[in-house]
């Protein structure tokens, strides 16, 4: 490629400067030069009418648009149904299966994981059959001894209280919202309430609530809780309390007058008579067996 | 600037599609065809809206009809004959003015037709969409060079068939 054609690839490209402008003009017509350029501007290649090509582009664009929405339902939809797979995995993890003991006797049954559980009398105990080997929880409504012994995460949820324990032996009873007593024989628990209370609870330790009022307290130089052997302990509960708690071990019903003082005591859970016979002694009310009734009157 | 929105990828649109169009005309096809094309290129830059800036949409669209017209090349295995279709756009009712652009026309569409392909698309490109050699390079994927030479050729050509004369 000489110089000469260089200038005219520059000329074509408008890259000339006035000096190579004037080269160039040395070689080539400059008239023929600006005609070319005149009249080549005056010609076109012929294109499409661009509102039309638009008109045709457009549903293209919208149905592109109309993805992106479908994406984005897609996407909500695929949210949702995560959520809906995490909260059914949640669920799953609930109880599926109930024991209720409807007898006036404890009643015994063993676990999967070998654990060894005690209900009372009207108590039940709620878990999730296909899943306990896994997630060892179980939901008691009522009072159960546990003897808990495989070491590893196992917990107990009542209404107002989750107990944690790492193979141990322990008794919860849990009644309504008035009464909640954790007592643990063997290794520790950890018992959280949903009032945000809760304590740790060494061996021979018992954990108390209540009412409002609550105590962490020595157990009674025994293995098992005295409901096992055939009383049970009420340490300051109201005697409506009391009443309900026996209506599990006996086949009555307390009518009457329902005092609102507190009781204090042992109470045998196989001789009704000597229940009546402790709480006239130690009440001020009258106790009287009649039918399955325990009719209770004010003393005169 | 995001061309995702409507208002903006619209008037991309108006601008740049003549430009597209004429660079796929440049490449021998047809109106019908060309704006075919030119369409899908369009369409892809539309779908990639969020990773193509507006400064770059212009050399993004050239690359991508350069790209489909050789996918079209493959699959449409017979040759395209060149169809010059140049067409007068001043309208100038003198008739000598329209005698000599008539003229011109048809020695500059007869000119064109006998260039080999490859000098044909680069002067096309360069006298008729205003494309620099730099931006015919990246269009068709040959260096500044390597047009510079296509476009030399052609130039020749038109010295050759006395478009442009010699002193």
């Amino acid at each position: 490629m000489n110089a000469v054609d260089e200038l005219l690839i520059k000329w074509a490209n408008n890259d000339l400067t006035p000096a190579e402008q004037v080269e160039l003009g040395n070689h080539y017509s400059t008239a023929d030069l600006e005609h070319f350029i005149i009249d080549s501007r005056n010609v076109e290649l012929e294109t499409s009418n661009v509102k039309t090509e638009w008109e045709k582009l457009e549903p293209q664009l919208i149905r592109n648009k109309s993805n992106s929405k479908s994406n984005y339902v897609i996407g909500i939809i695929t949210i949702l149904f995560l959520l809906a797979v995490g909260y059914w995995y949640i669920s799953s993890l609930g109880p599926d299966k109930t024991i209720e003991n409807r007898t006036y006797e404890p009643l015994l049954f063993a676990m999967e994981d070998e654990t060894e559980i005690l209900l009372a009398p009207g108590s039940s105990l709620s878990f999730n059959e296909s899943r306990f080997v896994d997630h060892r929880k179980v939901w008691l409504d009522g009072r159960a001894y546990f003897d808990v012994r495989v070491k590893g995460d196992f917990t107990v949820a009542t209404d107002n209280s989750i107990v944690s324990v790492l193979g141990t032996t322990f008794d919860i009873w849990e009644l309504d919202d008035d009464v909640l007593v954790v007592q643990c024989f063997s290794g520790k628990v950890n018992v959280s309430t949903s009032n945000g209370m809760g304590a740790i609870l060494n061996a021979g330790q018992k954990y108390s609530l209540v009412g409002e009022s609550v105590g962490i307290g020595e157990i009674d130089n025994s293995n098992e809780p005295k409901w096992l052997s055939k009383s049970i302990v009420f340490e300051g509960i109201a005697l409506s309390t009391v009443y309900k708690d026996l209506e599990k071990y006996y086949p009555i019903k307390f009518v009457g007058h329902a005092s609102k003082v507190s009781f204090n005591g042992e109470l045998p859970t196989d001789n009704l008579q000597k229940v009546t016979e402790i709480l006239n002694a130690v009440t001020s009310d009258t106790y009287k067996i009649e039918n399955n009734q325990v009719v209770v009157s004010k003393s005169e | 600037m995001n061309i995702c929105r409507d208002d903006i990828f619209k008037k991309l649109f108006e601008r740049c599609q003549p430009k597209v169009q004429r660079f796929l005309r440049s490449k021998g096809l047809d109106i019908e065809m060309s704006a075919d094309i030119a369409q899908d290129a369009f369409v892809r830059l539309w779908n990639n809206c969020k990773k193509v800036t507006e400064d770059k949409a212009l050399s993004y669209l050239f690359t991508v009809s350069n790209n489909l017209v050789i996918d079209s090349a493959r699959r449409d295995k017979t040759k395209q004959k060149y169809l010059s279709e140049l067409k007068v756009t001043h309208e100038n009712m003198d008739p000598e003015y329209q005698l000599r652009m008539s003229d011109f026309k048809a020695k500059l569409e007869f000119t064109i037709e006998s260039m080999a392909t490859g000098s044909r698309e680069v002067f096309l490109m360069s006298r008729f969409n205003d494309m620099s050699y730099k931006e015919i390079a990246a269009a068709l994927g040959l260096s500044v060079k390597a047009v510079e030479k296509r476009m030399s050729i052609a130039l020749k050509h038109l010295v050759e068939n006395n478009i442009i004369r010699r002193k």
